[in-house]
């Protein structure tokens, strides 16, 4: 034991270091996800590439600045407010459209999909675009070096999700959105405007996700097809926290962050993504609540 | 001779939340004679009958059906067994026709008659032909003759109730459980199924849910009150109309 | 009143099948082979509409199904070295137990729970084909041309991949899907599955176990996936990872829905207007997928009954 420790400790911690940030992102991605469930029942089948816009929306912005401290700031603020409003003119447009049937949501939000691949797959093409990080900065451990920049990924998507996790218990908006995801009902007679509601929670679902897309970029690079990983990704953490649990989605995150990335270092990515399906399918058909949410029938 | 028990449950309860809709009730059900259970509204009676065919599940208690414990039993296996329920709001398949709504009811029973096995024989199913025969027959006689090709949603709210009937006879029942059939039907209708439930129960034990006392005290030989919940009171209509606890809380007005 | 139902929807669709029969000694090669493709594929969406039209359980992971027999009919050939024939069989009892496992598990969910196991098992099974490469041949693929050989129909020798033998195949096989279909629809066991659709609660009330019917309509439309993809493997002689692909469980959802769900042969409808579609758009630009998205979102806001399905409702009501 104690040998193999001397011999992959080093590469243990790596893959904890990397699994950890991997599990922030997801995080914040999946949160996004979570909320438009848990709020108005809906399955995002877009959000994906509501995360891969806010990759090439950043390279666009690195593109047009030429400087990526600057790249980075202007698409930080202006990746959010984009996809936020695609994702509000989607509510608007196509999701108030079919009522939020579930089933059709789900058909709808496909088409969105390949509208938005495609339509970023014309502007963009097929290419692999890297991003440079904002800084360099390495930090020296005994055994290897490590970005400074994906540490600084980890504490930003942290702060977003207190953010969040702010807004939902402390604001108004996050009053409503919490009567709203109780009862839709109730919350009508109660004066709370459910439509407006439903628009600023699919946006605020796309701007998590955009946001997690810029800050993503310098590390992974981007490109059109860049969106359905963290989709799958987020559909596990999501159920596995059990559907609309803010709570149960971050700590769902870490669990998927953490094991792929072990399993990622020491076996193989296939392997971990095949693993992490089948454990999701199997939590969803033994235990319909998730692991943390309440029962839902 | 002593009647013969057909249906108890002991104990039985349903929850929601922190809402008893039925506590701890002991009931029983014996052969040949037209029961009734009335009550105020939210009394718990239509959850009672749910968990007796199966429909909503017990928190607690137990349920028996001829002899046998069905608490565990699922909906379909009790409905099977001959339990079948009518409902108070109507649950019928709206865009199917009623002959295809009276027919999903009638082609399982069909299988164990004489007539369907003939048939049975060459095509390992039912043939068509005697389940438009059985639909026929339903669907006359709850007096809704000839509407075979109309789409159920279709119907007026009160027909809808009767279709439900239809489907339930044509479920061939042992106890048939009708939740306010007489909900949403106009005088005369309300006449001919009055005649339609004594005609029933000839063959079938009838157990009824109803607001409607005239209804009621023309047909029950037995009646069972609840409120809030629990039974208040259990006797013979000409009892139950005597009975002060039960004038106060729900005939006295 | 059923069967005059059976009468008319089998003249009608014995008038469709005429006419795809006719059509090969008309057609220029070029329309030959894609109308060849068309039938096959729409033998898949008739198996993906069976539980989506008739039991209303819609499904993101057809793809495993479909490549389920197209795997285990090519690799049945590689490693067992089994004919043909033997290969189709032995794909269709494989697909059969894959979603009859499946089912199993899957069917104790429902509604958008449903749709995600569908698309997590769906994902899980092309992963592991990735992931067993060395097996499955991974992304690569394989071709099967040099293992099948020929045969022999009337003393005359044929390759599966002459034009003839694929258009021909296809149609059987969409010949056997539609009638096997149409009778299961028109009988008390159809009644059931339609009913399941409209209100399961009120279905398991009329004392059917709606489970073992959503089961066997599972199974049913697994298998006919499952065959479909292997008759798909052995017409144009190719096993792949993109039939497992997340895309190629979504394509038979479009087929359906625009062709009209529920109905028997709005799948055949659906496909045809699809494949041309994106023929004729990918001549003037690649990204046809476009016009898939458009057309989805379209659809679904616009003409949620299909092609189909709007017909039956304004002019053929017996269609089933
Ligand atoms: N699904 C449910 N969820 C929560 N509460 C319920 C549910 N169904 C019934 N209840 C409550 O249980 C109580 C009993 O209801 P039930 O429908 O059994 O009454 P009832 O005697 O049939 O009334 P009515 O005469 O109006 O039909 C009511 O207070 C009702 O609000
Ligand atoms: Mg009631």
């Amino acid at each position: 034991m104690s040998t193999w420790l001397n011999d992959n400790g080093p590469l243990l911690f790596l893959a904890l270091l990397d699994g950890t940030v991997t599990a922030f992102v997801l995080a914040l991605i999946a949160l996004g996800l979570s909320l438009v469930f848990g709020v108005m029942r809906i399955v995002n089948v877009a959000h994906g590439e509501l995360f891969m816009l806010g990759a090439v929306l950043s390279w666009f912005a690195f593109d047009l600045t030429n400087d990526p401290l600057w790249g980075f700031l202007t698409a930080l603020v202006l990746a959010p407010v984009i996809v936020g409003s695609i994702a509000i003119f989607s509510d608007r447009f196509i999701l108030r459209k079919i009522s939020y049937h579930p089933e059709s949501t789900i058909v709808a939000t496909i088409g969105l999909l390949y509208v938005i691949q495609q339509l970023t797959l014309m502007f963009f093409g097929p290419e692999v675009r890297p991003v440079e990080a904002p800084f360099y900065f390495r930090i020296q451990f005994p055994w290897f070096g490590y970005s400074g920049y994906k540490l600084l990924v980890a504490g930003m998507s942290a702060l977003c999700l207190s953010g969040v996790w702010l807004l939902m218990k402390r604001s108004k908006l996050g009053l409503y959105m919490r009567a709203t995801q109780q009862d839709i009902e109730i919350a009508k007679t109660f004066g709370v405007p459910t439509q407006k509601i439903y628009a600023s929670v699919f946006a605020l679902g796309g701007g998590l996700a955009a946001l997690a897309g810029v800050l993503v970029v310098p590390i992974r690079q981007a490109d059109h097809l860049m969106g359905l990983e963290p989709l799958l990704l987020s559909f596990i953490v999501v159920i596995i926290g059990g559907l609309g649990s803010i709570r149960g989605t971050i700590v769902a995150a870490f669990i998927i962050g953490i094991s792929d990335g072990i399993i990622s270092v020491f076996y193989e990515p296939t392997l971990a993504k095949m693993l992490a399906t089948l454990l999701v399918a199997m939590v969803l058909v033994l235990k319909p609540g998730g692991l943390y949410g309440e029962d839902q029938a | 001779m002593a009647p013969v028990k057909l249906l108890g449950t002991q104990g039985l309860t349903r929850q929601y939340g922190g809402l008893i809709a039925v506590n701890d009730v002991d009931f029983n059900l014996y052969e040949d004679r037209i029961h009734a259970i009335i009550g105020p509204n939210g009394a718990g009676k239509t959850t009672l009958v749910s968990m007796i065919c199966g429909r909503t599940p017990s928190s607690s208690g137990r349920i028996n059906f001829k002899g046998k414990d069905i608490t565990r039993l699922s909906s379909a296996k009790r409905v099977q067994a001959g339990i079948v329920y009518t409902f108070q709001v109507t649950s019928i398949f709206g865009n199917l026709s009623c002959f295809e709504n009276v027919a999903l009811s009638a082609q399982r029973t069909l299988r164990e008659q004489p007539e369907g096995r003939a048939s049975l024989e060459k095509w390992g199913m039912v043939s068509e032909i005697e389940i438009e025969k059985a639909v026929s027959k339903y669907l006359l006689k709850v007096g809704l003759e000839g509407i075979e090709s109309q789409i159920a949603s279709t119907l007026p709210y009160g027909h809808q109730k009767l279709l439900e009937v239809a489907m339930g006879l044509a479920a061939g029942p042992e106890l048939l459980i009708l939740d306010e059939p007489t909900q949403g039907l106009a005088e005369s209708e309300i006449d001919n199924l009055i005649q339609l439930i004594r005609d029933i129960s000839k063959s079938v034990n009838v157990l009824l849910i109803e607001h409607n006392m005239e209804v009621v005290f023309n047909l029950a030989e037995h009646v069972t009150v609840m409120d809030n919940g629990s039974i208040l009171a259990e006797g013979t209509p000409s009892e139950i109309e005597n009975n002060p606890a039960v004038q106060d809380s729900y005939l006295g007005n | 009143m059923r069967k005059n139902s059976l009468n008319h929807s089998l003249l009608f669709q014995g008038g469709i099948l005429m006419l795809l029969f006719l059509l090969q000694f008309i057609l220029p090669t070029y329309h030959h082979s894609s109308v060849s493709k068309i039938m096959l594929l729409a033998s898949y969406a008739i198996g993906y509409n069976f539980l989506l039209g008739y039991t209303g359980l819609m499904s993101l992971g057809h793809a495993m199904f479909f490549s389920s027999g197209m795997y285990s009919m090519g690799l049945g050939i590689y490693y067992l070295e089994l004919s043909p024939l033997n290969g189709v069989i032995f794909s269709a009892s494989f697909s059969l137990m894959v979603s009859l496992i499946f089912g199993l598990f899957a069917l104790r969910t429902s509604g958008v729970s449903f749709l995600i196991v569908t698309l997590m098992f769906g994902q899980t099974f092309y992963l592991s084909i990735l992931y067993f490469n060395e097996f499955t041949f991974g992304h690569d693929g394989f071709s099967l041309a040099k293992y099948l050989g020929s045969f022999v129909i009337f003393g005359k020798e044929y390759l599966f991949s002459n034009p003839d033998i694929r258009y021909n195949f296809a149609l059987l096989l969409l010949t056997s899907y539609l009638l096997i279909t149409t009778f299961i629809l028109l009988s008390p066991v159809g009644r059931i599955l339609i009913a399941i659709r409209e209100n399961e609660s009120r279905t398991q009330l009329l004392g059917y176990n709606v489970f073992y019917y959503k089961l066997f309509a599972l199974v049913l439309s697994g298998t006919f996936s499952g065959v479909a993809g292997a008759m798909h493997g052995l017409l144009f002689s190719y096993i792949g990872t993109t039939f497992a692909e997340i895309h190629h469980s979504i394509s038979p959802l479009l087929w359906t829905l625009l062709g009209g769900a529920g109905t028997v042969i709005g799948p055949l409808f659906g496909t045809g207007i699809m494949y041309y579609l994106i023929d004729f758009i990918s001549e003037i630009t690649k990204n046809y997928l476009l016009v898939v998205g458009i057309v989805l979102i379209l659809m679904i806001i616009w003409f949620p009954l299909g092609i189909m399905g709007s017909v039956r409702r304004k002019w053929l009501k017996w269609l089933p």
